[in-house]
C-alpha cells in the first residue's frame, strides 16, 4: 500500500530500527493522518522538513491554549483569540514528522482535546446555540473517528478531504477570526453544515462503494475498547499459556 | 471456492479394504466426508486411491485418481496444485470430523496455510499420529515417519489447507518428496520424537493432568497406528520447512480424527454425536475478550437472539440498524424530560446495547463479514452514544423546574462528555497505531530430506520474569501478573469504562436521577479511566525501543 498522505508523506508501514539495530514496524503514517492537519500546518511541516518532534511543542501549545482560555474568552478581543496562532506555530511544523517517538501516540488525543475544548469554550462564551455547538463538535468527531476506521480498513481518505476539511488549524483560526469580527454564531452554523455535508457524504459514498465486498474480518472496535494493559501486557505470555492450557480455542 | 484432494490410500490393517470405506451410521466414512465438503461449496473434489481399492470408491460420484504408491500420490497432488487457482484442502479419506472443523478451514481461514491439530501433552516415544510442535499458533516443526520433531506438543489430524498464494509451494514440495520417495534411501525412517527440554519427570508429572483433562478425544480414537503412506503429513512437513507460515487450527470440543478400524469409526461416531455442534459454533461467536457488563449481563443470552436472527436470515447490518433505531427511541424518551421517559429510555438503551452485541455475534455465527458491516457497527456505536447524550441534554432543559428530572442546562456537560470520550478513544487508536511490532523475520527453510528438525526454531526453556529493568518493565510485569487473578482481571476491565459499562451507567443514572448526574458520572469515571489508561501506556511506552532511524 502506498498512498500519499496529507502531509505529503508517503504512507505504508514504515520500517525503523531501534538502538540495538532490531527492525520493527509501526503505523506512524496513521498517527500523522489522525492529526488532521490543514493546508497551513502542512505548509509549515514542509518548511520544517519533518525535523521537529511533535510531542513537546504540542504539550506547550495545550498549556498555552488552556491558560489563554482561562485568562478570558468573553470579549471580542480576549486573549484566547491568539491561541490558534500560537498552537499553529508550535504544532504545525511537526506535521511531516514520522511520529516515531515512543510517546508520540499522545499527539492525536492532545490535538483533539485542544481543538474541541477551544471551539466549544469559544462558542459557549459567544452565545452560539448550545445544541448547535454540540452538533458542531459531533461533526468533527465523526470525521476523526471515520479517519481512524478507514485507515484500519486501508481506505485512506483522499488528500483533498483533509484540505477541504480545513484541518484543526484552519478551523481554530476561522473561529478566532469570526470571534474578532463578531460573527461566531453564524460561522459555526455555516461550518457545521459545510463540514457535516462534506465529511458525511464523502464518507458514506466511499464506504458504500468499497464496502459491499467481503471485508477482512476485523473488529474496528478492538483497540477502542480494550483495557490499557490487559492483553497487551502479556500478550505473548498469555498466548503461550492459553495455547498450552487448552486447545479449545479457535486457533490453537 | 476450494478444491479438495481426498487421500484414501490407507487400508485397514487386518484386511485390504480402504479405511475410507469403514462404516458410519449414515454410510461410509468417505461418503460422509465428501458430503460435508459438498455442503461447504467445495465443488471440485478428487479422491486419490490405490488401484485395488478404486472400484469400491468409484460409486461416490467424484473423480477418482488411481495411484500405485507414495511417489505417484505426490505427483498427482503436484499436478493438481500446479494448475490450481483456488485454495486446496488436502484431507485423509478416513477423517471423521464435525462439519464445523471443515467450515472453519474452508470459510474462515486466511492464513497462507493451516492444518487441523490438537494439543496433546505429553506425547510418548511412539505416537500413533504424526506429531508437531506449535508455538503461538504457528506450526514450528511437523513430523512424519521420516521427520523427527523436538519436544512435540500436538498431533496432526489429517487435514491441511493451503491458500491459493501457496499452491505453487505445495506443488514444489510434492514434487521434491516424490523424487525422494523414488530414491532407495531418499526418505529414511527415524524415531518421531526427540526430547530436548521435556524431561521424563516433567512428562510423568504432566501425564496425570493431561489424562484427566483430555476429555475431547477418547483414547480408543488414536489407539491404532497409521501404517500406510502419509502424503498429507509429508506435505505439511514440507510446507513448514519451506518457510510458509502454517497455523494450527483445532478445537478441544470438536472432533477431527482419522479412523483406521471399525472400532475407531464407531468411537468417532459416538464422539461426534456427543457434541452439540451448533452450540459450539454459537459459543465461538461470542467474543471472549468483552467487558464485565457485556459478558455477564448481555452475552449470556444475546447469542440465542443471534441464532434466532440467523435462522430468520437477518443480516448483521439489519441488526445494527435495529440497534441504532432503538437508541434513537431511547434518546427520544430521554428528551421528554419526564420520569416515565427516563425509565423507558434507560430500558431502551439497554436493549439497544443488547442488539449491538447481537450484530457481531450474528456476523461471526453466520460468517457474514463485510467491510461495510464493520464500519456501520463501529460508526453507529458512536452515533448511538452521542445521540443519547443529545436526548438527555434536551430532556434536562425541557423538564419542569424543580422536578427530579430537571438538571438545568447541561449542554456544556454533554459537549464535555463527548470530548472526553472521543479523546479517550483517540488514545486507544493512536496507541494501537504506534505499537511497535517486530518486523516479521523470514521463517527458516530446511531441506526436506533432513530427518531431524534442529535447523528449525528450537524450543525454548520456560522463561523467568521480569526481564529488563526500570519502572516501565516493572509495570508491564505487574500488569501481566495481576491478569492471572480473576478479581484484578475484571477490575482492570471495568476501570477503563468500556462500552457496556458506559451504556449501563447512562441507563441507570438516567433512570434513577437525571441527565446532570449522568454526565457528571460519565465525566468522573471517564477521567479516572483516562488517567489509568494513559498512565499505564506511558509506562509501557518506556519499555519500547527508541527509534534510531526511520525509513518511511
Amino acid at each position: 500500500m502506498s498512498t500519499v498522505l496529507p502531509g505529503g508523506m508517503s504512507s505504508g508501514t514504515p520500517e525503523a530500527k531501534d538502538a540495538r539495530g532490531e527492525a520493527f514496524t509501526f503505523h506512524g503514517d496513521r498517527l500523522v493522518a489522525y492529526r488532521d492537519d490543514g493546508p497551513i500546518s502542512q505548509t509549515l511541516g514542509r518548511l520544517s522538513g519533518g525535523q521537529l518532534p511533535p510531542l513537546l511543542p504540542l504539550l506547550v501549545a495545550a498549556i498555552v491554549t488552556g491558560i489563554l482560555l482561562i485568562a478570558g474568552v468573553n470579549g471580542q478581543t480576549s486573549p484566547a483569540i491568539f491561541a490558534p496562532v500560537l498552537a499553529l506555530l508550535l504544532a504545525g511544523p511537526a506535521a511531516t514528522h514520522p511520529h516515531s517517538g515512543r510517546l508520540d501516540w499522545l499527539v492525536p488525543p492532545i490535538m483533539r482535546a485542544i481543538e474541541y475544548v477551544y471551539l466549544a469554550t469559544l462558542a459557549f462564551a459567544h452565545d452560539v446555540s448550545k445544541p448547535l455547538t454540540y452538533a458542531f463538535i459531533g461533526v468533527l468527531a465523526y470525521h476523526h473517528y471515520d479517519t481512524v476506521y478507514r485507515t484500519r480498513q486501508r481506505l485512506w481518505p483522499a488528500k483533498w478531504v483533509f484540505r477541504a476539511g480545513l484541518g484543526w488549524d484552519g478551523r481554530l483560526l476561522i473561529a478566532a477570526v469570526a470571534t474578532l469580527a463578531g460573527v461566531l454564531p453564524a460561522t459555526i452554523a455555516v461550518l457545521t453544515v459545510y463540514l457535516g455535508l462534506l465529511f458525511g457524504i464523502e464518507s458514506v459514498y466511499t464506504w458504500t462503494r468499497t464496502g459491499t465486498g467481503k471485508g477482512v474480518m476485523v473488529n474496528l472496535e478492538d483497540d477502542g475498547e480494550s483495557p490499557p494493559s490487559a492483553e497487551e501486557t502479556a500478550a505473548e505470555e498469555a498466548a503461550e499459556r492459553a495455547a498450552a492450557k487448552e486447545a479449545s480455542e479457535e486457533t490453537v | 471456492m476450494t478444491l479438495a484432494l481426498v487421500v484414501a490410500t490407507e487400508t485397514v490393517a487386518t484386511a485390504s479394504s480402504p479405511t475410507a470405506g469403514l462404516a458410519l451410521r449414515s454410510g461410509s466414512v468417505i461418503g460422509h466426508l465428501l458430503g460435508q465438503l459438498e455442503s461447504l461449496d467445495v465443488a471440485d473434489r478428487r479422491v486419490i486411491t490405490r488401484p485395488d481399492t478404486a472400484a469400491e470408491l468409484r460409486g461416490l460420484g467424484c473423480e477418482v485418481i488411481e495411484s500405485k504408491g507414495l511417489a505417484e500420490d505426490l505427483r498427482e497432488i503436484a499436478r493438481v496444485a500446479r494448475e490450481a487457482t483456488e485454495p486446496i484442502l488436502i484431507v485423509h479419506g478416513d477423517v471423521v470430523a464435525h462439519r464445523e472443523v471443515f467450515a472453519r478451514l474452508v470459510l474462515n481461514s486466511k492464513a497462507p496455510a493451516s492444518a487441523a491439530a490438537t494439543r496433546v501433552k505429553p506425547i510418548g516415544d511412539s505416537p500413533n499420529r504424526p506429531v508437531m510442535r506449535i508455538r503461538r499458533g504457528r506450526i514450528v516443526s511437523a513430523g512424519t515417519r521420516h521427520h523427527q520433531v523436538t519436544d512435540p506438543n500436538a498431533m496432526f489430524r489429517g487435514v491441511l489447507r493451503v491458500g491459493e498464494e501457496e499452491t505453487g509451494t505445495l506443488a514444489d514440495v510434492a514434487e521434491r518428496f516424490a523424487e525422494l520417495a523414488d530414491l532407495p534411501d531418499g526418505l529414511t525412517e527415524i524415531s518421531p520424537v526427540r526430547i530436548l527440554w521435556q524431561s521424563p519427570d516433567e512428562i510423568a508429572e504432566l501425564l496425570g493432568e493431561a489424562e484427566s483433562q483430555d476429555t475431547g478425544l477418547p483414547a480408543a480414537l488414536t489407539s491404532t497406528p497409521v501404517v500406510g503412506d502419509d502424503a498429507p503429513a509429508l506435505l505439511l512437513t514440507g510446507m513448514v520447512r519451506s518457510g510458509v507460515k502454517v497455523t494450527a487450527r483445532g478445537s478441544r470440543e470438536l472432533v477431527c480424527e482419522r479412523v483406521l478400524d471399525q472400532a475407531q469409526a464407531d468411537a468417532a461416531q459416538q464422539a461426534v454425536d456427543a457434541v452439540d455442534e451448533d452450540r459450539v459454533r454459537l459459543n465461538a461467536a461470542v467474543k471472549n475478550n468483552d467487558g464485565f457488563f457485556t459478558t455477564y449481563a448481555v452475552s449470556t443470552y444475546s447469542r440465542f437472539i443471534a441464532r434466532w436472527t440467523a435462522k430468520r436470515g437477518w443480516t448483521p447490518n439489519g441488526v445494527t440498524a435495529i440497534s441504532m433505531g432503538i437508541s434513537v427511541v431511547a434518546a427520544a424518551f430521554f428528551a421528554t424530560g419526564e420520569r416515565w421517559g427516563m425509565l423507558l429510555g434507560g430500558v431502551s438503551l439497554y436493549f439497544a446495547f443488547v442488539f449491538d452485541c447481537v450484530d457481531g455475534q450474528l456476523a461471526r455465527y453466520s460468517r457474514q463479514f463485510s467491510t461495510l458491516g464493520a464500519w456501520l457497527d463501529a460508526t453507529f456505536d458512536r452515533a448511538k452514544e452521542y445521540t443519547v447524550f443529545a436526548g438527555l441534554a434536551v430532556g434536562s432543559t425541557a423538564a419542569v423546574a424543580g422536578s427530579s428530572v430537571h438538571g438545568g442546562d447541561v449542554w456544556y456537560l454533554a459537549v464535555a462528555a463527548l470530548t472526553l470520550q472521543t479523546c479517550r478513544h483517540m488514545v486507544d487508536f493512536a496507541f494501537g497505531a504506534s505499537k511497535r511490532r517486530k518486523a516479521p523475520e523470514p521463517l527458516p527453510v530446511v531441506p526436506l530430506e533432513m530427518p531431524d528438525d534442529s535447523m528449525l526454531d528450537e524450543p525454548e526453556r520456560a522463561k523467568s520474569r521480569p526481564k529488563g529493568g526500570g519502572l516501565g518493565h516493572l509495570a508491564v510485569w505487574l500488569s501481566g501478573r495481576s491478569e492471572k487473578i480473576r478479581v484484578f482481571h475484571w477490575f482492570k476491565k471495568i476501570i477503563v469504562l468500556p462500552i457496556g459499562e458506559r451504556f449501563a451507567l447512562i441507563a441507570l443514572t438516567a433512570m434513577i436521577f437525571n441527565a446532570k448526574v449522568t454526565f457528571i458520572a460519565l465525566l468522573t469515571w471517564g477521567t479516572i479511566a483516562a488517567c489509568y489508561t494513559i498512565g499505564g501506556r506511558f509506562l509501557r511506552s518506556l519499555t519500547q525501543p527508541r527509534a534510531a532511524r526511520i525509513d518511511a
